[in-house]
């Protein structure tokens, strides 16, 4: 945040375990027997960002924006169209995950990860915890036998469940305690990238906090890099370094989580933060409530898609869609007027 | 003397399952104003959709697991038990929809899906008032108008699957909204939308109740909304409503241990410091704690009291209330002390 010289950012700069250039997932529309392609849905549309080693990452946006398309994209878990993602974990030469196929596909696997939003459709009801978090590792032959059962307690341990419940099935589980048995399973293997999507909305605010809190824990103790997918930014401002905000299958702004809160460059950001209910009854109210309903990915608006839904729209937004664009600041945001526009933040 | 709407007094509504008896609420007590929102706040499992159900008489639960008082009082009529009517009897049928109505969280289970809103919100008109079909789209057509449906003409045709998550939940607000009633229940309303659809429906619930004049039971488990929307904050836990305050004095005053906790859970878009999370989980229904349902994970439970006897309602200052023996509390059991 503070180094802005050029020669601060070369020495500063930290490795990108993650760059994601042009991603694009397109979803076709089919119709009749013979599937004819009609249309396409452009789920996920020209993306670039990158993720530094050791941070977190938010990616928010309302639903059908494609923050979880993208997620799922980075991990393979669908094929992208086009574009590339590069990972760097470190230790070995950067792979594009994009082109990887077979095996190759399958090392790379391990050192990246997932949690998934909703705790009861994630664990197969009929697996004990031992068979769940044990998946991974017999999957990859790390361990089997008793080996697997030590690494599993240990596993168990270190998210706060108790090593002794490795023979029980989920539906003993409260919402919280699954979540940590899918977090379990996504650090068995040693990650060192975990795609979190969505983790804590499922979830009591009592016990939210406490994942929120174990999340953090876990990334210092095993140095991870997150992704953290949520609609929710209070969560989000809470945990993340940077955001990426998305807006009908585009990023539509790149940030530090302090300067995206306290001062928005794009108009949609600006109205999601007004729009989120704060905690406090003397709050001020000055609120810009969005018409209208978020843009159809497939039957985008012309130029900007978010120009029927925006205050400040002119007849450019109308005509031509902006580019991502660095700003002096090296703040990226995808808006014509981001230069003229002063919005507000909430701090 | 206040003007009360709807008064719940030592509400208990209990569910026999296979595992043993649920206490779902045990001992609920609040009333709503005329004309005022209140919010009823806690997690899951805490009683608060089945006190509002409960309140509509549509909880299922059979009426020897029911005991309190549910005092309807509507307006230039006598008052009424709710309690004390028949489940399914014409007089619960007439206030249901009408005079008290609800707005459930998940539209798209709340409607049927094999009709479509117009003839839905027709037919909650038509339940109550002598009108004819015409009559009743024409009114149901400014309804949909009303709360800012796209389209209104047209969308009172569509299915439930053809609107999307906001405009459905507009189609409910607009069926619960046709009789004009005094009391409205909403369930988590906006709990399944985006940000900025909750946004657009809060401030639509807000504009509609002052328009009417009606009372909002505002049910949720987000302190963001209920410190938007309410005067009045009710917090639940395990079946009892342990504090209840005007809004700010929950915000800035809270005294019961359980609403301070639930306070510092909250991520503030103002700080990034640690979360202080209540230890522990919700307890199962099976297994309640004896005492104090919160003893158990209370950072101030003193043992030998609060693991021993239920703490009674002390009143802490203007309209404040709470169940704590950190307060006071000391009477034996739980019946709320009041003038009314």
């Amino acid at each position: 945040m503070t180094d802005t010289g050029p020669t601060a950012i070369k020495t500063t700069v930290p490795r990108r375990i993650l760059d994601v250039r042009g991603l694009s997932k397109h979803f076709p529309v089919t119709v009749g027997i013979l599937r004819r392609e009609v249309a396409k849905i452009r789920a996920v549309d020209d993306v670039t960002f990158h993720v530094h080693a050791g941070e977190t990452l938010g990616l928010v946006g309302e639903s059908g924006c494609g923050k979880t398309t993208t997620g799922r994209c980075l991990l393979r878990a669908l094929d992208p169209t086009a574009g590339e993602i590069i990972f760097d974990p470190g230790d070995v030469e950067p792979v594009d995950v994009a082109a990887l196929k077979g095996k190759a596909l399958k090392v790379l696997r391990q050192d990246m990860q997932m949690v998934f939003q909703d705790p009861f459709s994630s664990l197969n009801p009929r697996w004990t915890l031992l068979d769940l978090v044990g998946e991974p590792l017999v999957a990859y032959g790390v361990s089997r036998g008793k080996a697997l059962e030590t690494r599993v307690a240990e596993l168990l341990r270190s998210v706060g469940l108790r090593p002794e419940y490795m023979r029980r099935y989920p539906h003993a589980f409260s919402g919280g305690e699954r979540q940590r048995i899918g977090i379990a399973r996504a650090l068995a293997l040693n990650p060192k990238l975990v795609v979190a999507d969505e983790p804590v909305s499922a979830l009591d605010v009592s016990v939210r906090a406490q994942t929120l809190n174990l999340l953090a824990d876990l990334q210092e103790e095993l140095s991870l890099t997150y992704i953290f997918i949520s609609h929710d930014l209070s969560v989000v401002q809470h945990i993340c370094d940077r955001v990426v905000v998305m807006y009908s299958g585009r990023v539509v702004e790149v940030a530090d989580t302090d300067d995206l809160f306290s001062a928005p460059l794009h108009p949609y950001t600006e109205a999601l933060l007004s729009a989120v209910p704060k905690p406090n009854p003397d709050a001020a109210k000055n609120r810009i409530v969005l018409k209208g309903e978020i843009a159809d990915p497939a039957n985008a608006p012309s130029g900007c898609a978010f120009h029927p839904r925006c205050t400040y729209a002119k007849d450019i937004c109308r005509q031509q869609a902006p580019p991502l664009t660095t700003m002096e600041s090296g703040r990226e945001v995808r808006c014509h007027l981001a230069a003229e526009l002063t919005l507000a933040g909430v701090n | 003397m206040v003007d009360v709407v709807l008064d719940v007094q030592n509400l208990r509504a209990g569910f026999p399952t296979p595992e043993g008896f649920v206490k779902a609420v045990d001992g609920a007590s609040f009333s709503v104003r005329r004309g005022e929102t209140i919010g009823v706040v806690g997690e899951s499992g805490c009683g608060k959709s089945i006190t509002a159900r409960t309140i509509l008489r549509i909880s299922g639960t059979s009426d020897q697991n029911l005991s309190g008082r549910i005092e309807y009082r509507p307006p230039g009529r006598n008052a009424i038990d709710l309690l004390g009517l028949r489940a399914n009897g014409p007089e619960i049928r007439a206030i249901r929809g009408a005079e008290i109505s609800m707005i459930f969280q998940e539209p798209m289970t709340a409607f049927s899906p094999v009709h479509t809103i117009g003839n839905q919100i027709v037919e909650a008109l038509r339940l109550h008032r002598d009108v004819t079909y015409e009559e009743a789209r024409v009114a149901a057509i400014g309804m949909l108008k009303r709360v800012e449906m796209s389209n209104a003409e047209r969308s009172i045709d569509a299915y439930p699957h053809q609107l999307s998550g906001g405009m459905r939940q507009r189609a409910m607000i607009a069926m619960a909204l046709m009789c004009s009633p005094q009391v409205l229940l909403a369930d988590e309303p906006t709990t399944a939308l985006d940000v900025t659809t909750q946004a657009q429906i809060l401030s639509l619930i807000r504009e509609i109740k002052e328009a009417l004049g009606m009372s909002v039971v505002m049910i949720t488990h987000d302190l963001g909304v209920v410190a938007e929307t309410s005067q009045t904050v009710a917090v639940m836990y395990l079946g009892r409503v342990v504090e209840i305050a005007p809004v700010r004095a929950i915000f800035n005053d809270a005294k019961h241990p359980y609403t301070k906790a639930l306070l510092a859970s909250v991520p503030k878009l103002e700080s990034r410091e640690r979360l202080e999370p209540v230890s522990g989980m919700v307890p199962s229904p099976f297994n309640r704690p004896s005492g104090c349902p919160f003893n158990d994970r209370c950072p101030a439970a003193m043992p030998g009291v609060c693991d021993v006897r239920m703490p009674s309602e002390t009143n802490v200052g203007d309209e404040h209330t709470v169940s704590c023996f950190l307060y006071g509390g000391d009477e034996d059991g739980s019946r709320r002390v009041d003038g009314l």
